[in-house]
């Protein structure tokens, strides 16, 4: 077979192995094969160890056949879906960017999935976590490996859900469940900007294929209309992000498992924002607009982000708003056109925030078994309120911080709470009309009557 | 001998339909003969999905002696019948429902297969027959009943539309007829009244309250069966759409506007529902209203689309309604303002729901995905501003949706006895095959799409 066909195979497996997977295992769980939480855990590896040689055999191979680290396989597996010209097409494309990608993905799954083994033994919901933990698996494995807009936007979709579903992990707690929508309404809204980028693409270039846009996005003549669709993608990756104006959902997203938010909001799906600016660099790379706006909303993000990771009592939220920070940083020097920086800066991030997390569980009992500490020495654990408290400025940044800059006090009552005193107002009415039904009011309050006793019960 | 098959399958199927229902209101009255009675009910749907099945898989060779949209529309409806018997556990149906259930399929079957508008005006009419016995048992005061007078002023729009339409004519209007009418003063006048019809009829904004009162009353299985028909659905595409497209092209943009007015109240009013069963109405009425926006357009790609979305809403709000059933049987009348808890004892239920949920909020890898993306694609290229309007009211619609899966299965429990909802072999059978479809599909969208596309 010629280097072609090899490579054709290689790139075929690599994106389709965690969704096989994935498969296999939903229906493990529904016909009950496995019962051993090991075995899952040696499941998911083994699927890892595979993606890894795949990768690793890929880019030595054409490595070596192209003599650089600069090449890009492009691999089109024809039509997913097509109406009269109009559809999707699998189109995937491997280079030295997914390299590394892939191989952080399965670096830090396999990480996750160790310690998980352990931390959640015998939990209520271990093999659901394990399911979820696979779809953002495949999900981030298709937005790495995709040259196609309409494929990163399917992705990106799951990742979105399966996160908020790991939120709502331990469900059967209200507050975790109300935090749960936080997340889907911010993925919700930042997904209609992407909506309408990909619609944008299809009607203005009759494409969403990267390569092709790439080619539109090099003339002048579509310099305006490549404006408006990359500040669409852009403002459509900032929730994953958590940039701003998103920036305070995360706060409420730690109620998941130490293990799932490790993953997410200390390591890879955070990091998702900059890999979609890095996949798309060249689209933007002359349009000095959107790299000045990428560089703004990085500086708006930054210093909030900073802040807030100041003043947090809780540890998960420290470190996510430390890593949020540092990917505002990575999204700056992509701003500046420094890529590799940013790569070589998410990746060191990502392992960072992995091992932080991850040992942040245990580190009151580290500190006290740590031989360097002398007997007695105590633990300045929350040592950030004092910080603050000095100045009347410094108490006001202090408490502006700990709400996460008043978004969410904003979005709640002045948005959302305005927004539905109008619509009850709009409810009662049709209810008054409708009401004018007796038998239907009635049929009503004995409802609702029966709902009563049975709470109380 | 292919007109011979031709005039079998034009006079056969409605005789075999008829009889079976026929031999079934003589059994259902005779105890001893009680399962045979279910078992003829239950096979007046599969025999309908045969039916419509036998003229999918001929459509490649020529065109079916009914026409395609009637096939689309009767397979859906047939499906979600069959679906709605199998997976609510026909013994737990009292016997009146049970017939009036299947009272209504058979009047909106002869709907879809009536060719002379009076034969379709006459069973519109009857359709409403069932509903109106279970109302006329739950209401003392008809006078009052909103949902009265909306079907009372919809029939009578078109009956109005219709006279007007044939005054000039002077000879039987039948489907395939009325593109030889000329343009005349009256026909603009008899136009916009069978639109109305239409709306009222689906529910659109402001003449959705017929919906909303019937379903603050018991909705299943005869309103939501009433409901999801879609006759007014049928009527806009088969009689209204190629009459604007003839004599009143302009209207074209007021019917869109209508209809996307309509998909943002109801995604904006959801939110304020008091019940789980009203928000997913209200959702549903919504998602409705955008085919009108899109019918509109008279490119093949758009129909395929709207056809493919009817097909994969109607049998996700088929499937997700009928649940909804099970556990209100259970559990009481679901509120939204309360979590109920109820994942713990019912796992595999709250998987088959958020499945049913995400293919409604049009999440990748289930047939909702690609015929909603598809559709404010097109949205966005013919009327950008409805379209993002589109795109919003589905975002708003996943965001609902959500919640109210978390409420009903997430949160703390309230009450210290078990609530096991238990499927039976049936049960488990229609969901499989639903959620089958929804995600098969979902994968592999191209066989359906090319046999959508294939129709126009």
């Amino acid at each position: 077979m010629n280097t072609l066909n090899w490579n054709y195979i290689g790139a075929f497996l690599l994106e389709l192995l965690p969704i096989i997977w994935v498969f296999l295992y939903s229906l493990i769980i529904i016909f009950g094969l496995i019962k051993k939480e090991f075995l899952i855990v040696y499941f998911l590896k083994l699927n890892c160890f595979i993606i890894f040689l795949l990768n690793l055999f890929l880019f030595t191979r054409n490595t070596i056949h192209y003599h650089t680290l600069s090449w890009n396989l492009n691999i089109s597996f024809g039509h997913w879906f097509n109406v009269e010209g109009m559809g999707t097409k699998l189109e995937l494309s491997y280079n030295f960017e997914s390299f590394i990608f892939i191989n952080l993905m399965v670096f830090l799954t396999v990480t996750i999935a160790r310690f998980s083994r352990t931390y959640l033994h015998k939990e209520h919901g271990f093999y659901r976590f394990f399911l979820l933990i696979g779809i953002f698996m495949a999900s981030f494995n298709t937005v790495v490996l995709a040259n196609n807009l309409d494929l990163v936007f399917v992705a990106w979709e799951l990742i979105g859900l399966t996160s908020a579903l790991l939120i709502a992990f331990y469900n059967f707690r209200e507050q975790t469940v109300r935090n749960s929508f936080w997340a889907v309404i911010s993925y919700r809204l930042s997904d209609v900007f992407f909506i309408v980028a990909l619609a944008f693409a299809h009607i203005m270039f009759h494409t969403t294929n990267i390569s092709q846009l790439v080619i539109f996005a090099s003339q002048p003549a579509f310099h305006q209309k490549m404006l408006i669709f990359c500040l669409l993608l852009i403002v459509g990756g900032l929730a994953k992000g958590a940039q701003f104006p998103f920036i305070s959902w995360p706060m409420r997203a730690m109620e998941g498992p130490t293990s799932s938010s490790a993953l997410y909001y200390g390591a890879l799906s955070v990091s998702l924002g900059p890999i979609l600016l890095i996949k798309n660099f060249l689209l933007f790379q002359d349009l000095l607009m959107v790299r000045v706006f990428i560089g703004a909303v990085a500086l708006i993000t930054a210093p909030m982000a900073l802040i807030i990771s100041k003043v947090r009592s809780d540890m998960k939220s420290t470190l996510a708003y430390s890593s949020i920070f540092h990917i505002s940083i990575i999204c700056l020097e992509i701003a500046l056109g420094l890529k590799w920086l940013a790569i070589f800066h998410l990746v060191s991030n990502a392992f960072i925030r992995i091992d932080q997390f991850l040992s942040s569980l245990n580190v009151i009992q580290d500190f006290y078994e740590n031989p360097l500490f002398f007997p007695g020495a105590k633990l300045n654990i929350s040592n950030s309120d004092k910080n603050f408290q000095s100045s009347r400025f410094q108490k006001k940044i202090y408490h502006l911080a700990v709400n996460g800059f008043g978004f969410d006090w904003f979005i709640q009552n002045k948005v959302i709470g305005r927004w539905l005193s109008v619509l009850y107002i709009i409810e009662s009415a049709e209810d008054k009309f409708v009401k004018l039904d007796p038998m239907i009011k009635d049929h009503q309050d004995e409802n609702l009557n029966q709902e009563n006793l049975w709470n109380l019960s | 001998m292919e007109l011979v098959l031709g005039m079998i399958k034009a006079v056969l199927w409605p005789l075999v339909f008829q009889i079976l229902f026929i031999l079934s209101a003589i059994y259902f009255f005779n105890p001893r003969k009680a399962i045979l009675s279910k078992i003829l009910l239950v096979l007046a749907p599969i025999l309908g999905i045969i039916f419509s099945l036998v003229e999918i898989i001929e459509w490649n060779n020529k065109v079916p002696v009914w026409g395609h949209i009637r096939i689309i529309f009767s397979f859906s409806f047939s499906v979600f019948v069959f679906i709605m018997l199998l997976v609510s556990n026909i013994n737990k149906i009292s016997k009146t429902d049970l017939v009036r259930t299947l009272l209504l399929y058979f009047f909106t079957m002869c709907c879809y297969f009536s060719e002379s508008l009076p034969l379709f005006i006459l069973f519109w009419m009857l359709s409403f027959y069932p509903l109106w016995l279970e109302l006329k048992e739950e209401l003392k005061d008809l006078k009052h009943a909103t949902f009265l007078w909306h079907h009372l002023v919809s029939t009578l729009l078109l009956i109005g539309g219709v006279i007007l339409l044939t005054l000039q004519h002077r000879e039987i209007l039948t489907f395939s007829n009325i593109t030889h009418l000329s343009k005349t003063p009256f026909l603009k006048v008899g136009i916009l009244m069978i639109i109305f019809s239409a709306f009222i009829r689906e529910g659109l904004f402001p003449f959705h309250l017929w919906v909303r009162s019937c379903n603050s009353l018991n909705p299943y299985p005869v309103k939501i069966t009433f409901y999801l028909s879609n006759i007014g659905l049928f009527l806009y595409y088969k009689l209204c759409a190629p009459l604007l497209l003839l004599h009143f092209h302009n209207a074209s943009l007021v019917v869109t506007s209508f209809a996307i007015l309509s998909g943002l109240y109801f995604a904006n009013l959801a939110f304020v529902q008091k019940t789980v069963r009203m928000t997913f109405s209200y959702i549903m009425l919504g998602q409705f209203s955008f085919m009108f926006a899109l019918l509109e357009q008279y490119h093949n790609q758009v129909k395929a689309v709207v056809l493919t979305q009817f097909f994969s809403i109607s049998i996700s709000y088929g499937a997700l309604f009928s649940l909804i059933y099970l556990i209100e049987q259970k559990v009481g009348l679901l509120s939204r303002s309360i979590f109920y808890g109820l994942y713990r004892e019912n796992q595999k239920i709250s998987a088959i729901f958020l499945l049913f949920c995400l293919s409604i909020m049009a999440t990748p890898c289930t047939l909702g995905f690609i015929s909603e993306e598809m559709m404010f694609h097109h949205m966005i290229e013919h009327y950008s501003i409805f379209g993002i309007a589109h795109v919003i009211c589905s975002a708003l619609n996943g965001i609902n949706v959500y919640m109210l899966y978390s409420r009903i299965f997430g949160g703390k429990r309230e009450y210290y006895y078990s609530i096991d909802i238990k499927l039976n072999l049936s049960q488990k059978a229609g969901y499989f095959i639903i959620l089958s479809a929804l995600i098969f599909f979902g994968m592999f969208p191209q066989s359906i799409l090319a046999l959508m596309s294939g129709y126009v």
